[in-house]
This record gives C-alpha cells, structure tokens and sequence, in this order.
C-alpha cells in the first residue's frame, strides 16, 4: 500500500482513510500539533513553557517536539521530573530522560516525594494497605505529583506546564467522569486546563490533545526515541485500565468513537466551565496554595498518611 | 503457515498458524488485539494494518499504550 502522496509504502492508515508514508505522517502530525497550539492558543510567543516528563514515551516525544518547535527561543523551555519512589519502575524511567536531556542540552528538574513529602508513593501505598486507608495509589500519585509540578513551575516562573496527554488519555478521561457523575472535574479538562485563572496555578496545556496514541508512538519510533513497556506496578490497581480496553475494544467495532467522544465533549465544555466558573478559588490553610476547599487534597493525603509516618519514627516533611 | 510474532506488552513470542496471504488485520484479529493498541512493525519497518504477511517474516507488535 502506498502513501496517498507519493510512491513511499505506507506506515498508517489515519481515521479518514489517508495512506501515508514515514515523510508524510510526520508532516501530517506535526501540522496537527501546531494547529491544536495555535487554534486552542496553547503556547504563546515568548511563553515560557516547563514540559512535564514522566521518562516515558508520550512526554518525551511532546519535550522533542517543542524543543525543535521553539528552536528560535529555547531558553523558554525546560523539563520537570518527579520521582515519586516507585520502586524497579520511575528510577528506570527517569534514567532514560536524563540521557535524552542531556544529549539534547535541556534543562531537566527533578523534584522527589521522598524529598518534598518525607516518603515515598511505595511507603504510602504500604501505609494505606495496613492501615485499611482505602486510598488508591494512583490518587495519590496523582495529587502529589501534580501539586509538586505546579508548585515547583510557578517557583520557576513558568507560566505554562505542557504534558504529552493525547486524544486516548483524554476520551479515557472524559468517560470516567461521566461514569462517576463528575462534572466539575469534567469542566477542567479540555486542550487547556483549569476554569478559573489564579496567579497559584500554572495552566496545563496538551499540544498533543488531537493525536491518538497510536500516532504519538508512530512518530516516537520515527523520531528515534525509545519506546519501551515498563509497566507501574500499581498499574493493576487502575479503572483507567478497565475504560482504556473497553474503549479500544469499541473502538475497533466502530472506528472513530474516541475522536467523537472528544469532539462531542468539546462542544459542550463551554456550558460546563459556564455552570462552574462561579467557585471560588481560596488558600489552603495549611500550605497557602490555590484550592476549593479549606484544605487542598495534597495536604488532606498528607495529613492521613502522617500519623502512621510518626508512628514509624519518621520525619514528615514539608519542604515545598 | 507458521508465523513468528512477537508481542511486546506480554513480552513473549507467539507461533501462529495462519492462511496464506493474511494481513496484519487478520493476525491482530486471531489474538483479539486491538489495532489502536499496536504499532505493527515487520522486518523493522512500521507497516500498516493492510499488509500481508509471508511465513519468513519477523513481526513485532509494539505496544501503543504507556505502562502507568
């Protein structure tokens, strides 16, 4: 099969039925990254962008992209690392960002839990399941880290944190909060995050918001990064998992459903972010940053997991 | 004939008995694999789900989705 705009054999076939050569895909996804960036006014000229990197494939493509994008001002771009302590996993995943920003000279910070929280994700995870916490290990990855980039790029005067979230991680996204009956939290999501703009918090923007993950790891492998199958190890315990094959599954009976659960759910954001521009953003009493409630999640994890901390004679920190 | 796939997100090797001219599609179908979930790649080289294969090929089916 040849590519629809030259003699090339095909690498992929896109949604519309376009065949398209190694050249061609490449000149296809990167038209479509920029005009996400420009159309959705992702990235700014002169904007300082801070790329949040997990070592793995889809954050290091977006870090390669922009780097070679903003090549006129790349002193407005570096890369931010958490280590949250995942054992035989994050360790292994962060060895291969240092290389890749190293060899590219990018500026690369690293910030860890066990630094900044006083423990790692494997000792919280440990403390919850003793304890009977009944708090899932990707909540409180998730909430911890999130807070330690925000904290740390507002810190650095980055306005912006771009992360390689695509249209898979998105539509997956989208359907676990539909399903829980979320829709606050379904008001934060679109190309650019947030409702509500506050000086405590630094926008979150996906240039690679219209790409499957299929195509992020196509032009990956063209591109010559490593893309590698380290699983988490608390990966298992994910309803992420559950939604991603479900709607994989259904994907592959009717070709298109996660591009039009996106684009149906884009229509509808703004009557969302409408209904809930109206809370009000306040200070956690207990660490001043930017949060709906008295105190913000980060510090309401924190807190539950510190008794148990003491217990084992051990220091909780508060470092950022 | 007998084709060699290897699998990345299981990690192993797979002898499949295929018929003569099958495509990528049809093997992702005989192991209930999505086509959004791999990039299939044969003698090194991406190729698309339209492919046929030949009994001396290498395939490879890399994994789309990130592990956590």
């Amino acid at each position: 099969m040849v590519c629809k705009d030259c003699e090339n054999k095909a690498v992929y076939v896109s949604l519309s039925g376009k065949n398209l050569c190694q050249k061609h895909f490449k000149k296809y996804f990167e038209t479509k990254v920029i005009s996400t960036i420009k159309k959705h006014g992702l990235i700014e000229y002169g904007e300082k962008v801070l790329v949040a990197c997990s070592g793995g494939k889809d954050s290091t493509t977006l870090l390669s992209f922009l780097w070679k994008l903003m090549k006129n001002k790349r002193e407005n771009l570096a890369a931010i690392a958490v280590d949250e302590g995942i054992s035989g996993y994050r360790d292994l995943k962060l060895k291969g960002l240092v290389k890749f920003c190293e060899e590219n000279n990018i500026p690369l910070y690293t910030y860890s839990f066990e630094e900044n929280y006083g423990f790692t994700l494997d000792e919280a995870v440990k403390i919850s399941r003793e304890n009977r916490l009944n708090i899932k290990p990707c909540y409180i990855c998730g909430v911890l880290r999130r807070n330690l980039i925000n904290v740390f790029a507002r810190r650095l005067e980055f306005s912006k944190v771009a992360t390689g979230h695509n249209l898979d991680d998105e539509s997956q996204t989208i359907l676990m909060n539909y399903l829980r009956g979320n829709p606050a939290l379904l008001a934060r999501l679109g190309p650019k995050t947030g409702i509500i703009s506050d000086e405590g918090f630094a926008q979150r923007v996906k240039p690679f918001y219209f790409c499957t993950e299929k195509e992020d790891t196509i032009y990956a492998i063209l591109n010559g990064i490593e893309v590698d199958f380290i699983e988490c190890p608390y990966h298992v315990e994910n309803y992420r998992l559950e939604i991603r094959d479900f709607l994989n599954r259904l994907d592959s009976i009717v070709p298109g459903v996660k591009h039009g659960l996106v684009n149906n759910f884009l229509r509808l954001l703004p009557l969302l972010r409408r209904e809930y521009a109206s809370q009000r953003i306040g200070r956690c009493k207990i660490c001043g940053n930017p949060s709906a409630g008295e105190v913000c999640r980060a510090c309401m994890l924190r807190e539950r997991i510190k008794p148990f901390l003491e217990e084992k004679g051990r220091e909780h920190r508060d470092k950022q | 004939m007998k084709v060699r796939v290897f699998i990345q997100r299981l990690r192993e090797t797979k002898v499949l008995d295929l018929d003569e001219n099958s495509k990528i599609e049809d093997l992702l179908k005989t192991l209930g694999i999505s086509l959004s979930e791999v990039v299939p790649v044969k003698n090194g080289v991406i190729v698309t789900e339209k492919e046929v294969i030949r009994e001396e090929d290498e395939i490879k089916l890399l994994s789309v989705v990130s592990g956590g």
